[in-house]
């Protein structure tokens, strides 16, 4: 194994203090294992937590099957085929990505509501009670599963689609001159290829199942979520022995991934000719249209346009002067944290190519654990941690409440890993050559990092920034326990009114310019792979 | 070069809005000021606190959020909080916060005595805002009018399959629970839980507006609803949700016993509070004539002061006896109440 070159101290050393400014609040949650003998712990224990371990089981795999479905048949059409409408599909995928969890989940049952769109249009042609003699009821944990994996799918998508674009199209060639069929190339080939990438989208797809909770606790679903608010009704500060619970199997989770992926660190080598898509025939080439399309149809289109038709009826109850001023909140508290993520994880992966170790390694992927930890767990664990070093007056904590410090703190820990991890695709692809070269030349470490990544990475940071963008707007139980005086934002209005008013309708104009912003980052500074 | 401009143009956006004071109200200088933690979600609370705003030049400043994690963050925030208020939807919340010693005496002389003293706290810790009816909705063609009027009758074996109700996670649902363990003992209202639980048409889920709906589509025959909710869905823009609500018919439970379960919405001056005169100026503002009426007609809650009168949908639903159990009774019983409905299968 290699040891740290001195060299290279300083970066180990800045790698280092990101990790454990990410890593240290989270410790603080552990101090929940203390409680354990509590009362309501016990009671919990006794009456609830199995059925809830199973049914976080059963949604997590539920939820995936969903979207491993909807998402990787798609991108292997994308990656592969010229078919009408390809370019505008490819990008349209992803856009579902921009709907949160609990939006879908409750625009879908007001969809198929008793009184909702799909009775009204029914309607025109059945008498009203064939339509309710149907028993259309679609607030059930399986539907739960399908709405969330309408809106999570574009994780395997955008995975899958990176890595069917690159990496395996010589072997499939190759397995191609050698006669195998397309289900057999797909099969044996591609899919084992890919699975390692797939896999990574389906896991981010896992934690946001477990971090939903106004979904979960609209249909009722219980899961461990669930189990932590139950705890906090029964008495406020027990709750976090149920979250050091959680946090304590994701560290063991992590563990695991790590060996894993340091285990099989052969990775293929991307190769420079491009290759050809395949030109079905006409209609195949129509049939496959509308296979892409269809999960972006009710990813996307379906759900915005029964928002659209909601907030046509509401449009009178907004004031425009709260509309900007929401809007501009929403903005500044995405793109800080994003710009911020981007550049600590730059650092991490520049620190893990200089310095490679496994102590290192393990220390980048430890300090990414923070997207698997529930929102409002972080929330409390951030303030926990900020006071216990406060002063005698608290200035410091109320400093950061007040300018939203906290918050973009909070953020950061949750969603570093969104960044690293797609930050991690694009360095992969940068050949080490390249800086190993500049640094033979005598360049300074600093100046490989900003002449030859920076420019190389540019691309990928776009991307990494307009996701994490996406993923902090759509954020919620953190945004409201560390929010200061007289702030909203576009997730926790619209989340008030669906929730807490019972009214999709009310909700609708802030949901629509909640997904109108992520669209617009995610199609403005998403690049995805360019294959010819 | 086009990307560039956007992010140029979003970068603009942002730090402008880092230098501007995000509150979209008129650019009054208000020195004196008070500040609130509340679980009340409803615009109409907003344009109340701009009224106290203007009336009394005293700036009203709010956090939104869900009573566990506004007690929470009390208990971590301690003595160095800045907030001075703390308003939740309901009593078993505040009654946490009173436990909790997060509370001081309110001294807000004769106003108080204008609400009846099942309304506030004995020792003066906190008191009713507002207040709201937990009632048995039934479906008109399906059940006659003598039939099922406690919510006692809900456990009945001939309502097997014919029962809509939302989870046990609802705090609405474990206060109402909480009255009945009060009226009839833990064991009775165990096995009311259990009797509730056969008669369910479907595991519970939804929201109170879907208890509504279920009876309308035929799916069950009755359910548990809070009267504002009704209120909402009698004056929808939308006419299919206006004949849903107008397919049950309501029943205010157990008239001829105890009274209807009630709850509130209650409001406390936190122990450390620095505005502590500003927060009582804003409470007796809350509770004056005035203010009540806005609530009432805004909201469809029921007004605590007894001059004030309900709104005209509130009272075509008609008047009722009330559960006048001490509501800190009903705090104390919460855990309990989540306990029972855990033992007996409510989901």
């Amino acid at each position: 194994m290699k040891l740290i070159q001195k060299k290279y101290i300083g970066w180990a050393l800045v790698a280092l203090v990101i990790s454990m400014m990410i890593i240290a609040p989270l410790l603080f949650v552990l101090e929940g294992f203390a409680d354990s003998t509590n009362e309501n712990v016990v009671h919990i224990r006794k009456y609830l937590l199995k059925d809830m371990v199973w049914t976080t089981i059963r949604m997590i795999l539920g939820t995936c099957f969903v979207a491993l479905i909807l998402g990787v048949p798609t991108a292997y059409f994308v990656a592969n085929f010229k078919f009408p409408l390809r370019r505008i599909l490819k990008k349209a995928n992803i856009l579902p990505a921009a709907i949160p969890t609990y939006i879908m989940a409750f625009v879908y049952a007001s969809i198929f509501s008793v009184t909702g769109s799909f009775t009204k249009i029914a309607g025109v042609f059945f008498d009203r009670a064939t339509i309710f003699g149907w028993g259309i009821d679609v607030i059930t944990e399986g539907f739960l599963m399908i709405f969330l994996g309408f809106a999570l799918y574009p994780y395997v998508y955008s995975a899958a689609l990176v890595s069917f674009s690159i990496k395996n199209k010589s072997m499939e060639e190759a397995a191609a001159s050698l006669g195998a069929g397309v289900w057999k190339r797909f099969f044996r080939v591609v899919l084992p290829l890919s699975l390692g990438a797939i896999m990574g989208g389906a896991a981010l797809v896992a934690m946001e199942v477990l971090n939903d909770y106004g979904a979960m606790s609209y249909f009722n679903v219980q899961t461990m979520t669930a189990g932590i608010f139950q705890a906090k009704q029964m008495d406020f500060t027990s709750s976090v022995y149920l979250s050091a619970v959680v946090l304590a199997a994701l560290i063991g989770f992590f563990a695991v991934y790590f060996l894993i992926r340091a285990m099989k660190r052969v990775e293929i080598v991307e190769s420079s000719i491009s290759y050809d898509l395949r030109q079905p025939s006409k209609w195949n080439g129509v049939l496959i249209s509308i296979v892409v399309f269809f999960p972006f149809f009710l990813g996307f289109v379906l759900p915005v346009m029964e928002l659209l038709h909601l907030a046509w009826g509401a449009m009178d109850s907004i004031a425009s002067s709260r509309f900007t001023v929401v809007l501009l909140n929403s903005l500044q508290l995405a793109f800080i944290p994003a710009l911020i993520i981007v550049v600590l994880a730059l650092v991490l992966l520049y620190n893990d190519y200089l310095n490679p170790s496994k102590s290192g390694a393990l220390l980048s992927s430890m300090s990414t654990i923070g997207y698997a930890v529930p929102g409002a767990v972080i929330a409390v664990a951030v303030i926990s941690f900020v006071l216990f070093f406060d002063s005698e007056n608290k200035s410091f904590y109320h400093w950061g409440i007040n300018s939203l410090s906290l918050l973009i703190f909070a953020y950061v820990i949750r969603f570093l890993s969104v960044g690293y991890n797609t930050l991690y695709g694009g360095f992969e692809r940068v050949s080490r050559t390249i800086p190993d070269a500049s640094r033979s030349l005598g360049m300074g470490s600093f100046t490989t990092f900003i002449k030859v990544y920076f420019p190389l990475l540019k691309g990928a940071m776009f991307t990494t920034l307009a996701i994490v963008v996406v993923d902090v707007l759509k954020e919620l139980p953190l945004t409201l326990l560390l929010q200061r005086f007289n702030f909203d934002t576009l997730a926790t209005i619209t989340y008030e009114n669906a929730k807490i008013n019972e009214s999709v309708t009310d909700a609708s104009p802030y949901a629509l310019l909640l997904i109108f912003v992520g669209v617009i980052a995610i199609l403005s500074l998403v690049r995805i792979d360019k294959v010819k | 070069m086009k990307k560039l401009a956007i992010i140029q143009l979003l970068l603009v956006l942002i730090l402008s809005s880092c230098f501007q004071d995000s509150q979209d109200r008129e650019n009054i200088s208000l020195t004196r000021e008070v500040n609130l933690y509340t679980d009340r979600h409803y615009p109409i609370d907003d344009s109340i606190f701009r009224l106290f705003e203007r009336e009394h030049g005293i700036r009203v400043n709010v956090v939104k959020g869900d009573a566990q994690e506004l007690l929470a963050r009390l208990d971590k925030e301690g003595a160095s909080s800045k907030a001075d208020i703390l308003i939740t939807t309901d009593i078993a919340r505040i009654y946490q916060a009173k436990e909790y010693g997060f509370f001081q005496p309110i001294e807000m002389g004769e106003a108080l005595s204008a609400i009846p003293s099942h309304l506030y706290d004995e020792e003066n810790m906190w008191f009713g805002l507002t207040k709201r009816a937990r009632i048995i909705v039934v479906s008109k063609d399906r059940v006659t009018e003598d039939e099922l009027l406690n919510y006692e009758d809900l456990a009945d074996p001939k309502y097997r399959g014919r029962i809509a109700m939302r989870s046990k996670e609802n705090v609405y649902n474990q206060s109402m629970m909480a009255s009945i363990i009060a009226a009839i003992g833990e064991e009775e209202a165990l096995n009311w839980v259990k009797g509730v639980v056969a008669n369910l048409y479907q595991s519970p889920k939804g929201n109170d507006r879907d208890q509504v709906k279920a009876i309308f589509a035929g799916q069950a025959d009755a359910s548990v609803v809070n009267t504002y909710y009704l209120g909402k869905m009698m004056t929808s823009d939308d006419p299919l949700e206006v004949e849903a609500v107008n397919s049950v018919r309501i029943v205010f439970p157990n008239q001829s016993s105890r009274g209807t379960h009630i709850n509130v919405s209650g409001a406390g001056v936190l122990k450390h509070a620095a505005n502590k005169e500003e927060a009582q100026t804003l409470l007796t503002f809350l509770l004056s004539q005035e203010i009540q009426q806005i609530y009432a007609d805004g909201n469809f809650e029921y007004p605590v002061l007894q001059s004030a009168v309900s709104s005209e949908i509130v009272r075509s639903m008609g008047d009722f006896k009330e559960d006048e159990l001490s509501l800190n009774r009903l705090g104390a019983l919460n855990t309990t109440a989540i306990q029972l409905f855990d033992r007996g299968g409510w989901k």
